[in-house]
């Protein structure tokens, strides 16, 4: 089984391009949340 | 296969989609890390952490009776409003079911808030602009806090202290 | 012979892990039935216009629903994959039956004293309990009961796993689900501990042995208990992700190499995160807090960002071996979504990574706490891991259990197939619900957002009202799901149609 993915083949394939899309929109909402709620803390904030 | 014990060889080499998530994934959370020590000298929007053992629970009460007297300036429903000197030392006394007294606070000032509860777990919630601590018995806890914006503020208990927790809301004034 | 072979998985079942699973599985269920009943109760208090229970019910259903959905349910449900995954999976047996009947007598009881203890209204302390609330003894000691059992049911996981290296059921290394609840079990055995060293002090304290306790220390250890429980769960729901992708689509992880490691990560850095609980307690300074929740806690989350594109990864990969490669999203299209056991289990990871987990790190994070702290958005962050998450995962996981382990056919399968995604709907107009309304200072844990009675009345941006009314919405249509989960479960158990042997 080791050999037959010891080639250069296997290592650049993508084999779950669509999981993939899935994760990327994931982090990107995952991002915008991070940031609304980084916009949100500097608008309230009593500091000076 | 999730259900069955792998191939003895089962070390295969990431495939590229796997090092390209494992990579972003990963630098994504770094980021996320590095910005609280980062953020924390930066911008100084810290959870306050200044807080003392309260051996006494007349100690306390002591300390906010005498601001009561020397501050005083008007009363609520029973509960005086306090306009003590800016950038001093206030304090705040939870019970159930109120906050004790109302603050008179001046904007732009920084103010050392003294927080305690006289009895069990508090919640406090300043509201709208929703802040939020906790305020527990036998510690004062400090928080240094700079009135930005002026307005009528409330304090709601955002933790269940007792069958009348929605009933303790107190008040704060920023002028 | 006491094995029976699996006509659908070819798994060897011995009949003493298929009885405590069985066991397992219906006890879980009926908590989760009261669990779920209180969640109604407590749902429409919360929706304004309904605001249906007095406070002392509020409070008093609020401490069962917590206790019955988020413990009682979860790890009676836990012990019953424990079983699943170190003697079904292993083609082996479970050694020591009777121990394993001790741990859930230990469980049944403990759960039976709280409930009655709070029920008779000896304990309106919330599932947290903070010292100086006191309940009465009764209460703790089902506490206590309860976690013990627990303890022994995890313990078995290991006694089970060695004897079947013994007996050569394996030879070098567990298969992923079983890997998963030995994670799992190892957070386990670390919670517990950390259970006892708070719970029997509070029980001596509650019956007047011991003067005083501490609150703040009450809150750091509590939590040292109360979040890594909530990493059992994770372990065991993405354990059981990874088995309904191999059972129901012959999935296997593209990389074992980094489900594994993930999995390791879990168990080396996600135990020490509690503290974010704490971030605007007095006591800790900053760094302690930084570190304790973010350097530990981030890394925790990639592992979970881990098995989110691992676990979707497997499900694409065996489906594309089936012949759906065309574009981004054939496989996707042509996924067995009519199955309630892949439908929730998809769901499941979709909610739990979009609703709970990211709102769970950016409530986590130092600065951002205070703004989220205590509010309701808390509280929608973890209906998204626990109920979108976990308790999907598991519902979608029993209905696999019913023609493995239960030897029979699903009855109404047509309301079994929508039931995950009417849950799914519910839950998350739940969790969004609470999520904005928290966002918006609602507090969580609070009878009348009102105030009535109160001296001084603060009225919420009118938005609120819609939000807790999306909420209002949901806890009914989640309801609703549930209770088709609970007839389509029960009503199998006892009278679906026998699988032929």
């Amino acid at each position: 089984m080791a050999d037959k993915y010891d080639d250069e083949e296997h290592r650049n394939k993508i084999e779950a391009p669509g999981t993939l899309a899935l994760s990327l929109i994931f982090l990107v909402v995952f991002m915008v949340l991070w940031f609304l709620h980084f916009k949100w803390l500097v608008e309230v904030w009593w500091v000076e | 296969m999730a259900i069955k014990e792998p191939e003895r060889i089962w070390w295969k080499p990431y495939t590229w989609d796997e090092k390209f998530w494992v990579a972003v994934a990963l630098l994504w959370m770094l980021t996320t890390f590095t910005f609280m020590p980062v953020y924390h000298f930066i911008g100084k929007q810290n959870p306050p952490f200044e807080t003392y053992r309260v051996r006494n629970p007349e100690q306390f009460t002591a300390l906010v009776d005498a601001m009561v007297e020397k501050y005083k300036v008007g009363e609520e429903e029973g509960i005086p409003v306090v306009h003590p000197e800016p950038g001093s030392d206030v304090f705040l006394q939870a019970s159930m079911w109120q906050w004790y007294p109302i603050l008179q606070l001046e904007k732009g000032k920084t103010y050392r808030i003294h927080v305690y509860s006289l009895d069990i777990v508090h919640g406090m919630s300043i509201l709208p602009i929703n802040m939020n601590f906790m305020v527990l018995p036998d510690y004062d806890y400090v928080l240094t806090l700079t009135p930005t914006t002026s307005g009528e503020y409330h304090i709601v208990c955002n933790e269940y202290c007792g069958l009348g927790h929605h009933m303790m809301v107190g008040k704060l004034y920023v002028k | 012979m006491e094995f029976r072979t699996c006509s659908f998985t070819g798994l060897k079942i011995h009949k003493p892990a298929e009885d405590l699973i069985k066991w397992n599985v219906i006890t879980a269920v009926l908590f989760l039935t009261l669990g779920g009943l209180m969640g109604l109760l407590i749902g429409i208090t919360r929706w304004p216009s309904v605001h249906y229970l007095d406070p002392t019910y509020y409070y008093r259903y609020l401490t069962l629903h917590g206790f019955d959905a988020l413990l009682v349910w979860i790890i009676f449900f836990e012990v019953a994959l424990v079983h699943f995954t170190s003697a079904v999976l292993l083609n082996t047996r479970t050694v020591i039956p009777s121990a394993g009947w001790i741990a859930y007598s230990l469980m049944l009881i403990g759960a039976i004293f709280v409930n009655i203890t709070t029920f008779a209204g000896k304990a309106d302390v919330l599932f947290t309990s903070y010292v100086p609330l006191k309940a009465s003894g009764v209460y703790y000691t089902g506490v206590i009961i309860f976690a013990v059992g627990a303890l022994t049911a995890f313990g078995h996981f290991f006694a089970n796993i060695i004897q079947a290296k013994r007996d050569g059921a394996y030879k070098h290394s567990l298969p992923l689900g079983s890997f998963g609840m030995a994670a799992a079990s190892i957070i386990a055995v670390v919670t517990l501990a950390h259970g006892a060293v708070i719970m029997i002090p509070t029980l001596l304290w509650s019956i007047g042995l011991i003067k005083y306790l501490d609150p703040g220390t009450y809150r750091l250890i509590f939590w040292g208990l109360g979040h890594p429980s909530q990493q059992i769960n994770v372990c065991a729901m993405v354990a059981a992700w990874y088995m309904v992708s191999a059972f129901v689509l012959g999935g296997k992880p593209v990389n074992e190499k980094l489900s594994r490691t993930a999995f390791v990560l879990y168990i080396f850095f996600i135990n020490v995160a509690s503290e974010h609980h704490l971030l605007v307690d007095p006591i800790f300074s900053n760094w302690h807090k930084i570190i304790n929740t973010s350097y530990v806690m981030h890394l925790a989350v990639f592992a979970s960002m881990v098995h989110a594109f691992a676990i979707p990864a497997s499900m694409e990969v065996a489906l594309r071996e089936k012949g759906y490669t065309n574009g981004l999203f054939e496989w996707l299209k042509k996924a067995p979504w009519g199955n309630p056991a892949f439908s929730g289990t998809f769901l499941s990871i979709i909610g739990f990574g979009f609703l709970g987990g990211t709102t769970g790190v950016i409530a986590g994070t130092e600065q951002f706490n205070i703004i989220r702290h205590n509010t309701f958005f808390i509280t929608g962050h973890f209906h998204g891991t626990v109920v979108v998450g976990t308790t999907l995962a598991f519902m979608a996981f029993s209905y696999l259990l019913m023609p493995y382990i239960f030897k029979r056919e699903l009855i109404m399968p047509r309301l079994a197939s929508v039931q995950p995604y009417l849950y799914f709907i519910g839950v998350s107009m739940v969790s969004i619900g609470m999520m904005a309304a928290g966002a918006l200072g609602v507090p969580r844990r609070h009878w009348d957002i009102t105030f009535s009675g109160a001296p001084f009345s603060f009225t919420f941006d009118p938005s609120v009202d819609m939000f807790l009314s999306i909420m209002g919405l949901g806890t009914l249509l989640a309801v609703f799901a549930g209770v088709i989960y609970v007839v389509v479960i029960i009503g199998s158990a006892l009278f679906g149609r026998r699988v032929a042997p």
